[in-house]
């Protein structure tokens, strides 16, 4: 197909071509041959009318009709061509017919054109389409004698022959055109055929072969011409596609053999490691499976914690390092009444604003370190205590859990208490009183002269009451500090003036005991501290006494104070009895006695260490001592700075 | 002139070993068995001092102070509290009361009662 359109198309293109060439040129020639024998034509009626003009030479010719009528006539009969000639000459003012080839035209006026041509004296042409649609050619010219225009000369051609002529000549030009056309197409045929179809057709056959997988076929088209380059190009492709599939083949054969090496290695290593992979998998699956249990494990917990944290019947508040509020649990939300989507986020500033909130927000506010268990009374019927913890976070300070423990049912129970150890130390201390200031009188005199004897039990009595006083004191201190609410009262006290008042208290009692009570105090001004006044004079005054209780007659109990750098040191020395060492770990023990204390003074109750130990840690101090058997004792209180 | 002490105390033991050192030391003693008994014979004793239980029937003694305070008269009295308790609380408030002094029962002997009535009274 591609081979017949092709030529078919180069042929039609050239035949197409070669005709419009030569219909143009023939046009063009045909029209240019009827011009050149129109003119031909007209020079020979030009001629025949000089040489019938030149007949007549004087005026005597033309008055003789008859010899210009033969005349007429001769000029006829030698020119077939010749439809009409005529001679005019003027007659009386008007031109007028004197010869004509049609003798019945002799004697009338002469034509338009002969008249013109007359009085111009110019040569007169024109085409005239005859009766028969003939054309003639007439031509006019006038008559000379001497120099002298006398008439006309008219004369009527039939271009009948001219006409023949010409349609010849085009018939013959048309045959020509033709004959060549045919010639050229024939060739060019043949010239196309050998130089494009068939090599193309070669190239196609070759590009067949070649394509079925028969890579040594040569396309042999040897030409000095595109075609040539075209197959040696394509017979040079034809050679690198044979190398590349070459390489391709060995490098495809050696592929395979590596694969199927492989493919047998890998078979092997399968067959060894499934038995592995099996095992590998199912322990996968178990830690997936341990994962998933963690995950549940620790969602539980989590979840378990927030119910914890919602559910908890404290008010619990969580502020992060930024002081913004973070959580706020449903308890807490009741005690201010607000709601948890109003105030999370806010920032303690904010909550300021919160007029509930007000009042914690103050002392929030005011220091995150300072509070411990400080007392808020919201409203009359609600008193919050207030906690603080620092959230301590793995590197950094995760913020802060304000923890809000309703009181105030322990405020009214705790009023009710106060109210009972009133009335039970009004009555069992009322009786204790009145022993005791009867004994006294009795002892001094005042209620009548007393033996002895009568005075030594007497004595006796009044120190066994007097135990008993001390001992019930200690005992509502122990109850105190038992219900957890031992330290109320936090006020900044000069604890050196406080020391030197409870030395001097005491200097009667160590004077009677002969003791010598010594206390340095301090020139500088001690640190001020915020402790119970009345807890930390009690833990002192009961280190006091017990070291010169335990101090035997002629001993030294001294008290002194040293500015630490992690606090205030109160120390209390004796050079007592000490504590032995198998016991110094009990020491602080309830009720609990050294053996040796025992045996020198029936009378202690074992509480006053556990009172001094409960205070001081209360306070979040520290009490530590050195004690060497007979030789004496050393405690040490430290109390922190304030912040 | 011999100066009167107007004891208000409930305890009968108290109030025996009380006025019987008192009038050994010279004082011209009153008892009172309560705080409403007491106020009236602060009135009409016009005592130089008055020793004052806190907790007694009918009226207590901080509603005698509370009393007391309201007179311009009475409040020129000097009050020592014979106290049994002893506890903060108690003692804050008979500070803020105007008492003088204040003795806990147990801690105290008849002989440093009277050490606080001399030291008190005008």
């Amino acid at each position: 197909m591609i081979k017949f359109n092709l030529q078919f198309k180069l042929l039609i293109s050239v035949v197409f071509i070669v005709l419009f060439s030569l219909f143009c040129f023939g046009y063009l020639s045909i029209r240019n041959q009827k011009t050149l024998a129109e003119d031909l034509f007209l020079d020979s009626a030009i001629a025949l009318l000089q040489t019938l003009d030149a007949g007549i030479t004087n005026r005597a010719d033309l008055e003789d009709v008859e010899k210009l009528q033969t005349k007429v006539h001769k000029i006829i009969w030698l020119n077939p061509n010749i439809t009409n000639i005529t001679i005019s000459l003027p007659i009386d003012e008007e031109l007028i017919i004197v010869a004509s080839s049609n003798v019945t035209k002799i004697g009338l006026p002469a034509s338009l054109e002969e008249v013109s041509s007359y009085r111009t004296g110019e040569l007169f042409t024109k085409i005239l389409s005859a009766q028969d649609e003939s054309q003639l050619l007439k031509v006019v010219t006038p008559v000379h004698v001497s120099g002298q225009k006398v008439g006309v000369y008219g004369l009527t051609l039939s271009l009948d022959t001219l006409e023949r002529n010409v349609k010849n000549i085009s018939f013959q030009f048309s045959v020509g055109i033709l004959l060549t056309t045919i010639f050229i197409v024939v060739v060019l045929s043949i010239v196309i055929r050998t130089a494009v179809i068939s090599p193309v057709k070669k190239l196609q056959e070759g590009i067949e072969i070649i394509g079925s997988g028969n890579l040594d076929h040569i396309i042999s088209i040897h030409k000095n011409d595109e075609m040539g380059d075209l197959s040696i190009g394509f017979n040079n492709m034809t050679e690198k596609l044979k190398d590349r599939t070459e390489a391709l083949a060995r490098e495809k054969s050696s592929l395979e053999g590596k694969i199927k090496k492989r493919t047998s290695e890998l078979e092997s290593i399968r067959f060894e490691e499934s038995e592995e992979m099996k095992k590998t998998s199912g322990a996968l699956l178990n830690m997936l499976e341990d994962t998933d249990n963690a995950k549940e494990q620790t969602e539980k917990e989590r979840d378990k914690t927030l119910a914890i944290i919602t559910n908890f019947t404290d008010g619990l508040m969580v502020f992060n390092n930024q002081d913004e509020l973070s959580l706020i649990n449903a308890e807490a939300e009741k005690i201010f009444n607000i709601e948890a989507k109003n105030v999370i986020n806010q920032s303690l500033g904010d909550l300021k604003n919160e007029s509930s909130f007000n009042l914690l927000a103050k002392i929030i506010g005011r220091s995150w370190n300072s509070i411990f268990r400080e007392e808020l009374n919201i409203r009359e019927d609600l008193v919050l205590e207030v906690s603080v913890i620092n959230i301590l976070g793995e590197k950094e300070e995760g913020g802060h859990l304000v923890i809000l423990h309703n009181i105030t049912r322990e405020k009214r129970i705790e009023k009710m208490k106060t109210e009972f150890v009133s009335i039970a130390a009004h009555q069992l201390r009322t009786p204790l009183s009145a022993i005791k200031w009867t004994l006294r009188m009795f002892l001094d005199g005042d209620l009548g002269k007393v033996s002895k004897e009568q005075k030594g039990f007497l004595e006796k009595t009044y120190q066994s009451n007097e135990r008993m006083i001390s001992l019930i004191n200690d005992l509502l201190n122990v109850s105190r500090i038992e219900e957890g609410r031992y330290v109320y009262r936090l006020d900044t006290v000069d604890i050196a003036k406080m020391t030197q008042i409870l030395i001097n208290a005491q200097k009667v009692n160590a004077e009677k005991r002969g003791i010598q009570l010594e206390y340095d105090m301090p020139k500088k001004k001690s640190p001020k501290i915020k402790v119970d006044e009345e807890k930390i004079g009690l833990a002192i005054q009961n280190l006091i006494d017990n070291a010169i209780r335990y101090t035997p007659k002629g001993g030294k109990v001294s008290v002194f104070l040293k500015n630490k750098k992690e606090g205030l040191e109160i120390s209390v020395k004796d050079s007592g009895i000490g504590i032995p060492e198998d016991q110094q770990k009990r020491i602080f023990t309830k009720f609990f006695r050294a053996t040796n204390a025992m045996k020198i003074d029936t009378e202690g109750s074992g509480l006053g260490l556990f009172i001094v130990k409960n205070i001081i840690d209360a306070h979040k101090g520290k009490v530590s001592f050195k004690s060497e058997k007979n030789k004496g004792t050393i405690f040490s209180i430290v109390l922190p700075k304030e912040k | 002139m011999t100066k009167k002490i107007l004891c208000i105390e409930d305890d009968e033991v108290m109030i025996n070993l009380i006025s019987r050192k008192l009038s050994q030391e010279g004082y011209e003693v009153h008892i009172a068995r309560d705080g409403v008994e007491g106020l009236e014979m602060i009135k009409t004793v016009k005592p130089d001092l008055i020793l004052l239980d806190i907790v007694m029937p009918r009226m207590d003694g901080m509603e005698v102070m509370e009393k007391i305070n309201e007179d311009e008269e009475m409040k020129k009295i000097p009050i020592v509290i014979i106290s049994n308790s002893g506890q903060p609380v108690e003692i804050k408030r008979i500070k803020e009361l105007g008492a003088k002094d204040w003795l806990i029962k147990t801690e105290f002997d008849p002989k440093e009662v009277i050490e606080k009535v001399v030291k008190h009274i005008k």
